[in-house]
């Protein structure tokens, strides 16, 4: 094989690398505290993707937690009051989320810009509301304690009191299908009409590209990922609750994606999604009060250094190891 | 409904109106909004705090200076931070991360005990057999004032020209010898100086604390979608809505007004999807 194929699969080759280095860690490594830190990251990626992909059509979400609260209520019903099985749960979490963003979507992608943005911020602090005050549906702050359904694949069935492993793999599968199906759409026609949406949504109407439609296609596929995430999140913490659901948590998928890089669909938000998620405990724990200043200084910091974020190092590096070697070449040893 | 409750609206609608305009005044120059406007005014509460309760100064000096020290944390940050950065999406984010280094900073400095401030103005005034709490009366005269000086200064100033014609035509106000980059800064100052006043007139009606930041920012986001974008007169009208509906509608509904309050956001926005007074974008 010569060089040029070599490097055409290079991202391939080191894609399926990292898969499995991801599959094998956890047998490796059996440190329960890092995979439960492994186990919210997922979770996370998943809520980065659905900003991702929002964000991909032109529009600012800043009320995504508002799905992950509908996923995850309806997870926690769907599964502990009618006792459905988990994957058909998971299921529901995520179509119940996302007809929810189809009717709304219809309705708030109307206005554009910074009015949506403001009026998904108004939906995020409703969600929470209504969280908190419905009580005969969600038990207002006491939340509701869920029993996490049985898995069964076949003819295996997981127990998940006795160990909380199979999550992992779990959010491992449902990272990766959602990235797949992401990654697609990027690459896909429909990818390329969204972009040209989020571009230049004048021109896009000029050409007769119907801006709602694949605004309100992706916001819905958005809230299909992240209600899945949420109810996985519900079975994971086996309670579900207002404050898992808070505005801030919104806010965190934004700082994430532009961590990771905003510019690219897939890589950027999970990328972002580990770090954010693997140093913010981190942090939690060995800094306690001090957290919040240091995590603030540290974004700011990175997007200083990085304003198109962490993926931008995939371009950096190869430069900054060419130009090592350039120096040694001109250097008196090279000569001698 | 008492006379109380309508003073009540009057005092949460001028501290909306107050970080509203604030935030209006920012993104009409800056394009962006700035999420730490809310820590802004948080600052704000503890500088009165440690200046007019601590330290003795007179009430008005105490707000002037609060005014000044928050002003200029502001102007450093967008010389500093936000204009070397310059792309709009990472400059939002970067207003974010400041929310926890603000809110980090203040719990190291001050500790996460909530603070009182005793009121400037003790007592009630009675008028026309009414009596009502002068602290309030004076907290609602000192925003009226201020919210007048802010128009004044937009319509009646050069530098108020100048500001608003960098915000419709930023280049064609370069080509006419405006430094743009100089008005954005000096507008940071006098938005997050606002959100400071606005702290410091309410910080003795509430308590202070490293968090008190987030509401205020919220409904004052609301206010201005309600209003329009980039409009000062429709960020005053919806600071009043919000105003009502956080007082005088909560007086007989309780808690649930809250969700009106959101509620309300988004079926202004569907008749009008620009808001009351603001102009469309795509």
């Amino acid at each position: 094989m010569d060089k040029a194929k070599i490097k055409a699969k290079l991202p391939l080759i080191l894609l399926l690398a990292f898969i499995t280095f991801t599959i094998i860690f956890p047998l490796v490594v059996k440190d329960r505290f890092l995979i439960s830190i492994l186990i919210e990251a997922g979770v996370m990626c998943l809520f980065a993707l659905g900003f991702a992909a929002v964000f991909r059509s032109g529009q600012f979400s800043l009320g995504q937690a508002a799905f992950l609260a509908v996923g995850g209520y309806t997870g926690a019903l769907l599964a502990s009051k009618a006792g459905l099985p988990f994957w058909l749960s998971l299921l529901g979490a995520g179509l119940s989320s996302a007809i929810v963003a189809f009717l709304l979507g219809i309705v708030i992608l109307r206005m554009g810009g910074l009015y949506f943005s403001i009026a998904t911020l108004a939906l995020g602090e409703i969600a929470i509301i209504i969280a908190k005050n419905w009580d005969n549906v969600t038990s207002g702050m006491t939340g509701i304690a869920v029993n996490a359904p049985l898995v069964k694949i076949g003819e295996l069935s997981i127990n998940f009191a006795t160990t909380k492993l199979p999550y992992y793999y779990i959010i491992l599968l449902l990272v990766i299908l959602a990235a797949l199906m992401f990654w697609r759409i990027d690459r896909s026609r429909l990818g390329t009409v969204v972009r040209s949406v989020a571009v230049a949504p004048v021109m896009s109407e000029q050409v007769g590209i119907h801006l709602m439609k694949y605004r309100v296609i992706m916001f819905t596929l958005a809230a299909f990922v992240t209600g899945i995430a949420g109810a996985f999140y519900v079975y994971y913490l086996s309670w579900v609750g207002p404050p898992l659901f808070s505005g801030a948590q919104s806010t965190v998928a934004l700082i994430m994606c532009v961590i990771g890089g905003l510019w690219s669909a897939v890589s950027g938000p999970i990328i972002g999604a580990i770090i954010v998620s693997y140093f913010g405990t981190m942090m939690q724990i060995h800094l306690e009060g001090l957290r919040p200043l240091v995590f603030g200084v540290l974004v700011i910091v990175l997007i200083w250094f990085m304003p198109n974020g962490l993926v931008e190092l995939q371009y950096r590096f190869p430069a900054w190891i060419k130009s090592l070697f350039k120096k040694k070449g001109k250097g008196p040893d090279a000569a001698a | 409904m008492p006379p109380a409750i309508f003073i009540d609206s009057l005092v949460l609608s001028s501290m909306y109106i107050l970080m509203a305009s604030g935030l209006v005044l920012v993104f009409s120059i800056m394009g962006i909004l700035n999420f730490a406007h809310g820590q802004f005014y948080m600052l704000g509460a503890y500088a009165i705090f440690y200046l007019f309760q601590q330290a003795g100064i007179n009430f008005f000096v105490s707000l002037a200076l609060s005014a000044a020290i928050v002003g200029f944390v502001g102007i450093l940050i967008e010389r500093y931070i936000m204009r070397p950065i310059g792309q709009p999406v990472q400059a939002v984010v970067i207003t974010i991360a400041l929310i926890s280094v603000f809110e980090g900073l203040i719990t190291l400095i001050a500790g996460p005990a909530p603070r009182s401030v005793t009121s400037a103005f003790p007592g009630t005034v009675s008028i026309a057999g009414v009596s009502l709490s002068s602290e309030r009366l004076a907290t609602v005269i000192i925003a009226v004032l201020l919210i007048a000086a802010l128009y004044l200064f937009i319509q009646r100033t050069r530098l108020g020209l100048a500001l608003r014609a960098a915000a419709q035509q930023p280049v064609a106000a370069g080509l006419f010898g405006i430094q743009v980059a100089r008005v954005s800064t000096l507008v940071m100052g006098i938005g997050c100086g606002l959100a400071a006043l606005a702290g410091a007139i309410m910080a003795p009606m509430f308590y202070v604390d490293p968090w008190i930041g987030g509401q205020p920012l919220v409904m004052a986001l609301l206010a201005i979608v309600i209003g329009g974008m980039g409009s000062l007169g429709g960020a005053v009208v919806g600071g009043i809505i919000l105003g009502m509906i956080g007082s005088i509608v909560a007086y007989y509904i309780g808690f649930w007004s809250q969700l009106i309050s959101f509620g309300i956001v988004i079926v202004i926005l569907l008749f009008r999807p620009q808001g009351l007074f603001g102009q469309s974008e795509k």
